[in-house]
């Protein structure tokens, strides 16, 4: 691309909101640009400046009261879709540990624990996911940014399940890629390690406290489903997964 | 008597649309100018919505109400004519900057300089490209989300937004004491 054609893509460029392919065309011209570059730096700070929350305006105090009174609507608490899996695994969390020293240690591998922990740690908490997309050209190259891998970051067929998003957990020692999927109600945590890490999941399906996790390895990498649903559904699921991925 | 279906429509405008009210006030009150008169777009925007709940079939409530917001401060306008605020000339803006004591050595008042600059800066700007810069910037909305309110192609988003960041560069440029 030419400096005069990329200079009108600035600002979606900025903004995140060109194609993936128009994007990688303005980052190389713009990498060879100084002008470009100068430009962007400038545009950058300008955009940050506008997103000083001070610049916000408030609602004047009692006037969510008043137009509540006014519809006869009041304020629920808000239903994330994943609530009731939440509840259950707040319980889970306070009775994970007792798990560990009680009857089921001997049959539930640690790694299994510490990947269902995982999951219901980011279900519970307000910021599951730190990359929000469903599209794989945004989330797999936001994890080579932020990990020494480059997962795979398959989307499925079927309009059934669809990709959320991603974020870096710790799991099994280690910096691991946690995919979000979302399948109805239920959500799916794919976690995906390299091979190489000589930390493998053999025997780390198990069933605690209603959530499951299966294991498949693709190419180079591990790779631990972790979910409220049934066994059957989270094994079909890895299955389309792992057909996904390769 | 209310029926169990309007019920179950008031339960989830309550969990949907009635938390969207910070971003309802924010975008009424750049858009027509005053505290109070934003509160009386933003009340009527919530009754038209409420009505028109049933209607609503998209994913994004933000972008559907905002669309209502926009719609109750055009009639606003309409209503009381002549109260369109007239965009800022230049010289207002340059001379509300200036008033600005940006040359106060402690960060966090200038900082707070930085906004009131940013602040008289936007405020100054054509409608047009104030909406769509508040919507953009100070509400984080995608592009797509805009042209759903705003009701003109992504196309025509792309370029208002990056003239109004222009325009925006500009009037803060005008000013070199506050441009670091």
């Amino acid at each position: 691309m030419t400096h005069d054609q990329v200079l009108p893509l600035l600002d979606a460029y900025i903004d995140d909101e060109l194609d993936v392919a128009t994007s990688v065309a303005v980052t190389e011209h713009v990498t060879t640009c100084s002008d470009c570059q100068r430009w962007l730096a400038e545009r950058r700070v300008l955009s940050a400046r506008c997103r000083e929350p001070s610049l916000r305006y408030l609602p004047p105090p009692g006037m969510e009261r008043r137009l509540s009174l006014r519809l006869g609507v009041r304020r629920e608490p808000p239903t994330r879709t994943f609530v009731w899996p939440a509840a259950a695994a707040a319980a889970l969390v306070l009775t994970l540990s007792g798990y560990l020293v009680g009857q089921m240690q001997a049959r539930v591998p640690e790694v299994a624990t510490d990947l269902v922990a995982a999951h219901v740690r980011a279900v519970l908490s307000t910021r599951d996911i730190d990359v929000r997309s469903s599209d794989h050209h945004t989330v797999r190259p936001w994890f080579a940014t932020q990990l020494p891998f480059s997962p795979p970051v398959p989307e499925l067929a079927g309009g059934d399940v669809d990709l959320m998003g991603g974020r870096v957990d710790f799991v099994n020692h280690m910096r691991v890629a946690a995919l979000v999927y979302q399948r109805g109600h239920h959500v799916i945590d794919v976690f995906v390690w390299p091979r190489s890490s000589n930390r493998d999941l053999r025997g780390a399906e198990a069933a605690i406290d209603g959530f499951h996790v299966e294991t498949a390895e693709v190419g180079d990498f591990h790779a631990a489903m972790v979910s409220d649903m049934s066994v059957a559904e989270l094994r079909e699921f890895r299955d389309r997964w792992v057909t996904a991925a390769r | 008597m209310i029926s169990a279906r309007d019920r179950e429509r008031n339960k989830r405008f309550g969990e949907l649309v009635l938390p969207l009210l910070p971003t309802a006030y924010n975008a009424a009150r750049w858009l027509v100018g005053s505290g109070p008169d934003a509160e009386d777009v933003v009340q009527d925007a919530y009754v038209r919505a409420l009505r028109h709940f049933d209607s609503f079939v998209g994913t994004d409530p933000r972008a559907w109400l905002l669309r209502i917001v926009r719609n109750c401060a055009h009639d606003w306008f309409a209503a009381h004519k002549g109260a369109r605020p007239v965009p800022m000339e230049p010289e207002t803006v340059n001379r509300l900057v200036a008033q600005d004591p940006a040359h106060d050595p402690e960060s966090a008042a200038q900082s707070e300089s930085s906004a009131r600059v940013i602040r008289a800066a936007i405020a100054g700007l054509p409608a047009d490209f104030r909406e769509v810069l508040v919507l953009r910037e100070l509400e984080g909305l995608s592009y797509r989300a805009i042209a759903e309110i705003i009701e003109v192609p992504i196309g025509t988003v792309m370029s208002r937004i990056s003239r109004a960041r222009d325009l925006l560069a500009a009037a803060v440029r005008a000013n070199p004491s506050v441009s670091s």
